[in-house]
């Protein structure tokens, strides 16, 4: 079982192998995968016949979380072929709502810092700097260097009153079935309700979190995983409470339904529905 | 059989043969292969006579070496319902003005109820403007997306 650690916990061994492995999957070409991965998901609209900005795949929709927990899941998988064993750490980002600059997670042996805004908000800092990594467009093409404009859209990073509200709302989702859905635990994580939580973090972060290649910011994993551990923490306290919609719901988005791009074509053999992962100790990880 | 077709000529007869595509969002995807980049066409397509039809004022503009044009067109004939999975709602969406960045068509709406822009690839954001929409996709490098993409692979 792969123990997913907050960043504080880390030692330093482990941030460097962290590092080691999310580059290495940059030389081989999985990394930008991911990136695509996630730009063609958030460019589905589901169903087909609405916009993609009123829900995707991915996004504004029932499937927000078990979307992104099977995304992290893989990208786990393809981190353990680099590091054995390695799990993704979460970024708690409620322990730094005092002070964002300060956090740990942009240490310069980690994640690296703010971008620099005498060369349009790139990255200059750490591992991830603008010599050192590159980022692609939504063609797939090289982009040039990682930014990052801290408060850009958000002045703040969620805390926890706001997980706390999070975590008590039920039911998981509701028929809207979108950014409207309320109540909804799912709806209030996403942060479409007063642009909270997840979405807040993306706000705030700015620069290249913003766009749908926000995976293209390694902080992106860090920043999902505690998603992630959010949801699993709301599964835990509700247990009488289970993933909706069951059925009638946008495609891709019901409990039995594939999950755009793991349909089995897309890519290859590989499918995955939210059934499926609503278990995370059943996918082999758990939280520390 | 369609060795001499062009690319532009194959995602146009793709884009007829799928039955259900609406005037925004995305068709189906058929395998890998993404038929909504028909909608990246861009406005060097059509005629200075069938542009003046379609569009009652064409602006340009240029950010960062990169050019922009805002078409506000004579009549927008975006649908007033879609089909949801609820059953026919009302479209949230028009689409009364288009943006072009790089001579490609942005999937760009305007909220009915907010008169605010949106865009899918920037979902953080609505905006005041097309222009504002232009402006931050070019200040975050953001591309229209054009190619098909590969997303097979391991993991």
């Amino acid at each position: 079982m792969a123990t997913r650690k907050n960043i504080r916990n880390l030692t330093s061994t482990e941030k460097a192998d962290f590092v080691r492995a999310v580059k290495a999957l940059k030389a081989n070409g999985i990394y930008n995968k991911f990136v695509l991965r996630h730009f063609a998901a958030a460019s589905r609209a589901t169903p087909s016949t609405v916009n993609a900005s009123y829900r995707n795949a991915a996004h504004k929709g029932p499937a927000f979380h078990p979307w992104h927990r099977q995304f992290l899941y893989k990208f786990q998988q393809a981190l353990q072929s680099v590091v054995p064993g390695i799990a993704l750490p979460y970024w708690d980002w409620t322990q730094d709502a005092a002070n964002p600059d300060a956090s740990p997670v942009w240490a310069t042996d980690f994640m690296g810092g703010n971008g620099n805004p005498n060369n349009n908000y790139q990255v200059e800092t750490g591992p991830f700097g603008v010599s050192q990594w590159t980022i692609i467009n939504e063609n797939g093409q090289p982009n040039g260097g990682l930014q990052r404009r801290w408060r850009q859209l958000s002045s703040t990073l969620p805390n926890l009153t706001e997980v706390s509200t999070a975590l008590g709302e039920i039911p998981y989702d509701n028929s809207k079935w979108d950014s409207s859905s309320t109540p909804s635990h799912r709806n209030r994580s996403e942060g479409w309700i007063n642009s909270i939580l997840h979405n807040k973090v993306h706000r705030f972060v700015g620069g290249s979190m913003l766009p749908q290649t926000s995976p293209n910011d390694p902080v992106f994993f860090l920043h999902h995983c505690n998603v992630d551990r959010l949801w699993a923490q709301w599964q835990a306290q509700n247990t009488s409470q289970s993933y909706q919609p069951t059925s009638g719901g946008p495609p891709g988005h019901n409990i039995d339904d594939l999950m755009y791009p793991w349909d089995g074509v897309t890519i290859t053999n590989v499918t995955a529905t939210p059934r499926q992962v609503l278990d995370h100790k059943a996918l082999g990880y758990d939280y520390a | 059989m369609f060795s001499n077709f062009s690319r532009r000529q194959l995602l146009r007869l793709l884009a007829s043969l799928i039955a259900g595509a609406t005037a925004v969002g995305s068709v189906p995807v058929l395998g890998r292969f993404f038929a909504s980049k028909a909608q990246a066409q861009g406005p060097k397509d059509k005629s200075d006579k069938e542009l003046k039809k379609l569009y009652k004022e064409i602006r340009k503009a240029e950010r960062k070496g990169r050019v922009y044009e805002v078409r506000t067109k004579v009549k927008d004939e975006t649908p007033q319902t879609v089909t949801d999975v609820s059953g026919v709602v009302e479209n949230p969406y028009d689409e009364p003005v288009e943006l072009f960045v790089d001579d490609k068509k942005v999937n760009m709406v305007r909220n009915k109820k907010s008169k605010k822009y949106e865009t899918y690839q920037l979902p953080f954001n609505d905006f005041e403007s097309p222009d504002a929409v232009a402006e931050t996709m070019i200040d975050l490098k953001v591309a229209v997306p054009i190619d098909e993409l590969d997303l097979n692979g391991e993991f």
